[in-house]
């Protein structure tokens, strides 16, 4: 879709525009003049004939032709009737900068609605309400109350946050970070950060593509939107609203769930998306993505003139997983014939605390040369001899000439602000302390890996999926929010997963018959939806060799359910098959309200909720993926094999992944469902889930 | 004349619906069938008249209610419990036999809700056994079994009420439950030559109270979609955890009330991600304005009440374990559930019709 009309706009119209200076709609009147926006503005105003020396118009009826874009600066309650003129004579976009609608209660939202109403009616695309406005410095229209523009650049921003993001605007300007574009979203009533996202995916002057969010309208669409553009370009977010105090602040801000952590790391891994921590984290990445190529591979140079930051940066490294690169023999000799003899000539290089900028350069071209250096980090620090506008001048042309990703690291204040200067107006992103700078190359290097990686494919699953919707419905009518856990097991069976031989038994006779059809040895469950934790209660006896041991562990098993948790609904006892011990793993879902189903791998049995070693992904999850799930969780080294054992069945526990993920992508009644544990067996013998909760919803 | 007195083992066990189901029943095999209650424990004015609640509302839905001031003989009321006390309630049993004198004139049958154990109204003397006998009356029991147990309360009413006893219905019966009281307890109400009639789902739906009824015993002050205070309430929920917690916790039930402080936005918006009937704010905290918009959108009301969540959620244990019948659709629904799961023709004949 496109949003021409809102960043390549003819003609512009402001609807509100005060005849005095101070209010809003003068304010942004004045600002698209001022920063020079070459179509025609027009004014509206019903008792004003000129305003700062513009004719105004009466209503939007009066405008000589269609303006391509409309800013509202009304009070709330007179939007809807601009907008629906607006509508009428053909206006395309419009900005509804003022506030009074969803933010303030039922009857704002009730206004909002009416507004996007008459807006879809009119084929009229929103931005806002409750919005700061728009810049697009192409175009050189400033459509927002804010009076400061940033240079142009390469950088599209926008912000859920209006003051955030009026505090980057100033930064940009003073950092003199170009932006391409900048967007406050305000109440997203339309238009929202996908929408904007693939927008920008086609727009030639957005190189990088920053926002910060506090909560996201649609995940599916933001994920699919978000994957097509960070295939072409970098898109940086920072999500506010991590712990749970933050959380509950997103919510009273923005009326919708912060949602949760895991939602959120899973779906900005699916789309490739960088997360920045905190707002240094979002100007850092910002800075060095929009100045610097992508490194071509792992292989991190570091050159400094003092031993300590190189240290510390080489700390960093190691903590966030960036490569130094090894040194080939050649370049070790060329920095020793060229560098005093106390230099360090292996990688940290330490030119010394003497090293003018002539010694900085020399270095540096040596380390360009090295095939296994794929970036620069050149560290300096304040000395006497320190020549910091030279030696930035020098790293700057070696950046220029190499091609590679160089940063530059500059500690102090004073003694570095110059050179410090001199690096940002060339073009290499300056960080005052390293841990910025190796940070930001962590991000840029995990970009640059995404998008070498393989898109993954999640693979049709053959299943029978009518069956599965047949045990729903079933469950829905007897308004079960649960699936019976034997009901549970038809729906893994339905969807190609092993399960163990069995079923429920409602009494003791029951039982009997079930386990001598089973054969014997046999395991008997607890089946009670209110235990959820069977084997803390004594729910579960393993090994029950013959029919006397089957009368008396039902007895046992019940009686010792009651004298526990009086309240419990038990539905009786399930009978299993007995089956070999093999390695216990966990497989599961959790349907997200933003992104949907995730599922979740992780070490099983009784310890997950000790031990949380669990991964997550968005559904639905290709083998591969899955197979990186299994990789990364630290259980992987039992699952190999550890210390002599032989490995468990991998293929099969990646199978079982890529099924679940299925059946929860399939059928959206799936709210919650755990396969805790899945028995995995040696490799080639499979994996049978043993204990299986579904939670239904919808 | 024939009299049918219902009654039960426990308190909460159904009986003023099974009484619904019966009158209709009756009605619709041409019967003019009367209702009658004894003892009222929920003291109600209608006007001058101290009655009980239910059996208010049940009179009224006759064809041709009895009259008001008869429908309860005695109600149990503050006045009614000091002069039980002190010994000076003048003749209890006398003021029963009047009022079924005049609310049973010209009636073919009469539905009289006994007691809701075979304990209650002793020291009136108006206890079931007493009762039956004075009203010459046989008695349908009505068993709510908490557990697949031994049914000592229904062998207990069986003893005093002796032939009195005309058999037993079993209601509100999970369905996890049903089979096993089938195959074990039916076949044990035979072997003691109880008669069996049949048995009633548990029905959550039944259970519920609307969202005005909640706003009414509350005192709360509804904040948003006043237009869905029809909506059941079948359960609540308190809502103290962090978002992703409240999630997963608030998706195991439906149409429920969640309680939770003003303050609590994220809590708020996850309970309105799920089956929510209602949100209740403790405190006084008013929400956030965009909270109570999404609310308002969502068509959940939003109740905003000043005692502390403790208080709010002991009165909301108060009221959630009474089925109130009041309201067409829970009458038409337990009728249905009665015909389905009861034989009713089995059981008339058993009592004589």
């Amino acid at each position: 879709m496109s949003l021409k009309g809102f960043f390549d706009p003819k003609s512009v119209t402001v609807i509100g525009v005060g005849r005095e200076p101070g209010g809003v709609g003068r304010a942004v009147f004045d600002n698209l003049l001022s920063a020079g926006f070459d179509g025609p503005v027009y004014p509206v105003n019903p008792r004003a004939d000129e305003i700062a020396g513009v004719r105004c118009y009466h209503s939007v009826a009066e405008i000589p032709t269609v303006p391509d874009l409309a800013v509202i600066a009304l009070p709330a309650d007179l939007c809807l009737d601009a907008v629906t003129q607006l509508g009428d004579v053909g206006v395309k976009a419009a900005i509804v900068i003022s506030a009074g609608f969803k933010e303030t209660g039922p009857a704002g939202a009730a206004m909002e609605r009416a507004l996007i109403v008459a807006a879809a009616e009119r084929g009229v695309r929103l931005l806002g309400p409750n919005c700061l406005g728009l810049i697009s410095t192409r175009t050189k229209l400033n459509a927002s109350f804010s009076s400061t523009v940033p240079p142009a650049g390469g950088i599209a921003f926008m912000s859920q946050s209006g003051a955030l993001g009026t505090a980057i605007l100033d930064w940009a300007a003073g950092a003199g970070i170009g932006l391409s574009a900048f967007v406050s979203l305000g109440n997203k009533a339309d238009l929202d950060e996908s929408d904007l996202i693939q927008a920008w995916t086609e727009d030639p002057d957005t190189r990088v593509v920053v926002a910060y969010l506090e909560s996201i309208a649609n995940g599916r669409r933001f994920v699919d939107v978000a994957s097509t553009l960070v295939a072409s370009k970098p898109l940086i977010v920072l999500k506010a609203g991590s712990s749970d105090a933050g959380a509950r602040a997103v919510s009273s801000h923005t009326g919708s769930l912060a949602g949760s952590q895991t939602a959120y790391e899973a779906a900005f891994r699916k789309a490739g998306i960088i997360r920045a921590d905190t707002v240094q984290d979002l100007f850092d990445f910002a800075e060095g993505f929009s100045k610097q190529p992508l490194p071509a591979g792992p292989g991190l140079a570091i050159l400094t003139n003092a031993g300590g930051p190189a240290i510390m940066a080489t700390d960093a490294c190691e903590s966030l997983g960036v490569g130094l690169a090894g040194l080939e023999r050649e370049t070790t000799e060329a920095l020793r014939a060229a560098l005093p003899p106390a230099a360090a000539v292996y990688n940290p290089v330490d030119v010394l605390g003497d090293a003018k900028a002539d010694r900085y350069e020399t270095a540096a071209r040596i380390l360009a040369a090295d095939p296994n250096v794929r970036s620069i980090l050149v560290i300096l620090t304040p000395q006497a001899p320190t020549q910091a506008v030279e030696t930035a001048d020098a790293v700057a042309a070696v950046a220029k000439e190499t091609g590679l990703t160089v940063f530059g690291c500059f500690m102090g204040d004073r003694a570095v602000a110059a050179g410090r200067s001199a690096l940002s107006a060339a073009g290499v992103p300056s960080y005052e302390f390293p841990e910025r700078a190796v940070k930001t190359l962590a991000a840029m290097e995990r970009y640059r890996a995404h998008l070498a990686a393989p898109q993954p494919q999640a693979q049709p699953v053959a299943a029978d999926c009518e069956a599965v919707r047949g045990i729903i419905d079933e469950a829905h009518a007897a308004r079960r929010m649960t699936i019976t856990e034997e009901r549970a097991a038809a729906v893994a069976t339905a969807y190609g997963i092993s399960v163990p031989a069995g079923g429920l038994a409602r009494d003791v006779k029951e039982a009997r018959l079930l386990a001598a059809k089973i054969g014997f040895p046999v395991a008997m469950k607890i089946a009670s939806p209110d235990i959820l934790h069977k084997s803390d209660l004594g729910g579960i006896r393993l090994g029950v060799t013959d029919l006397d041991m089957v009368t008396r562990a039902y007895g046992e098993l019940v009686d010792g359910a009651r004298s526990r948790m009086p309240d419990a609904l038990i539905w009786g006892v399930t009978v299993q098959q007995m089956i070999p011990a093999g390695r216990e793993v966990i497989v599961g879902i959790n349907r997200d309200p933003t992104f949907g189903p995730l599922v979740m791998f992780g070490l099983g049995g009784i310890y997950v909720e000790v031990m949380k070693d669990v991964t997550f992904r968005m559904c639905p999850v290709s083998p591969g993926e899955a197979r990186a799930m299994v990789g990364e969780v630290k259980a992987f080294a039992l699952l190999r094999g550890a210390r002599g054992e032989s490995p468990a069945d991998i293929d099969a526990i990646v199978d079982v992944i890529v099924r679940v993920s299925a059946l929860a992508s399939d059928l959206d009644d799936i709210l919650e469902l755990d396969i805790n544990p899945l028995m995995v067996m040696e490799r080639g013998g499979g994996a049978l889930a043993v204990d299986i909760r579904i939670g239904i919803g919808g | 004349m024939l009299t049918i007195i219902v009654a039960s083992t426990t308190r909460y066990a159904g009986k003023t619906g099974i009484c619904v189901a019966l009158l209709g029943e009756l009605r619709e095999r041409g019967l003019d069938a009367g209702y009658f209650k004894p003892y009222g424990t929920m003291p109600y004015r209608a006007g001058d008249v101290l009655t009980d609640r239910d059996a208010y509302y049940i009179n009224s839905t006759l064809p041709t209610p009895g009259p008001v001031g008869s429908v309860c003989a005695i109600v149990r009321s503050e006045r009614f419990i000091e002069e039980v006390l002190l010994g000076r309630e003048p003749a209890p049993a006398e003021r029963v036999r009047e009022a079924f004198e005049i609310v049973s004139k010209g009636r073919d049958v009469m539905v009289v809700e006994g007691p809701s154990d075979v304990f209650q109204g002793m020291a009136a003397g108006v206890h079931l056994c007493a009762v039956a006998d004075m009203l010459d009356a046989r008695v349908l029991m009505v068993d709510h079994p908490e557990h697949l147990e031994i049914p000592d309360s229904v062998l207990g009413a069986a003893d005093c009420l002796g032939e009195r006893l005309g058999g037993v219905v079993l209601n509100r019966i999970h369905e996890a439950r049903a089979a096993s009281i089938i195959d074990h307890v039916v076949p044990f109400y035979a072997s003691r030559k109880i008669a069996y009639f049949g048995m009633l789902a548990d029905d959550p739906t039944l259970g519920s109270i609307t969202v005005a009824e909640l706003v009414e015993e509350l005192g709360g002050t509804v904040l948003c979609a006043e237009d869905h205070l029809d909506e059941p309430v079948e359960s609540f929920m308190i809502g103290a955890m962090g978002q992703e917690k409240a999630l997963r916790f608030f998706r195991r039930r439906a149409h429920k009330a969640v309680v939770t402080g003003g303050d609590r936005a994220d809590v708020q918006l996850a309970a309105l991600e799920t089956s929510t009937s209602a949100i209740v704010l403790t405190g006084n905290m008013p929400p956030s304005s965009l909270v109570l918009a999404r609310a308002d959108e969502l068509g959940v009301p939003m109740v905003l009440v000043d005692m502390d969540t403790l208080t709010a959620v002991e009165k909301l244990e108060g009221i959630m374990g009474q089925v109130r019948l009041h309201g067409r659709g829970k009458a038409d629904k337990i009728r249905e559930m009665f015909v389905a799961g009861v034989s009713v023709d089995d059981l008339l004949a058993a009592f004589g019709l």
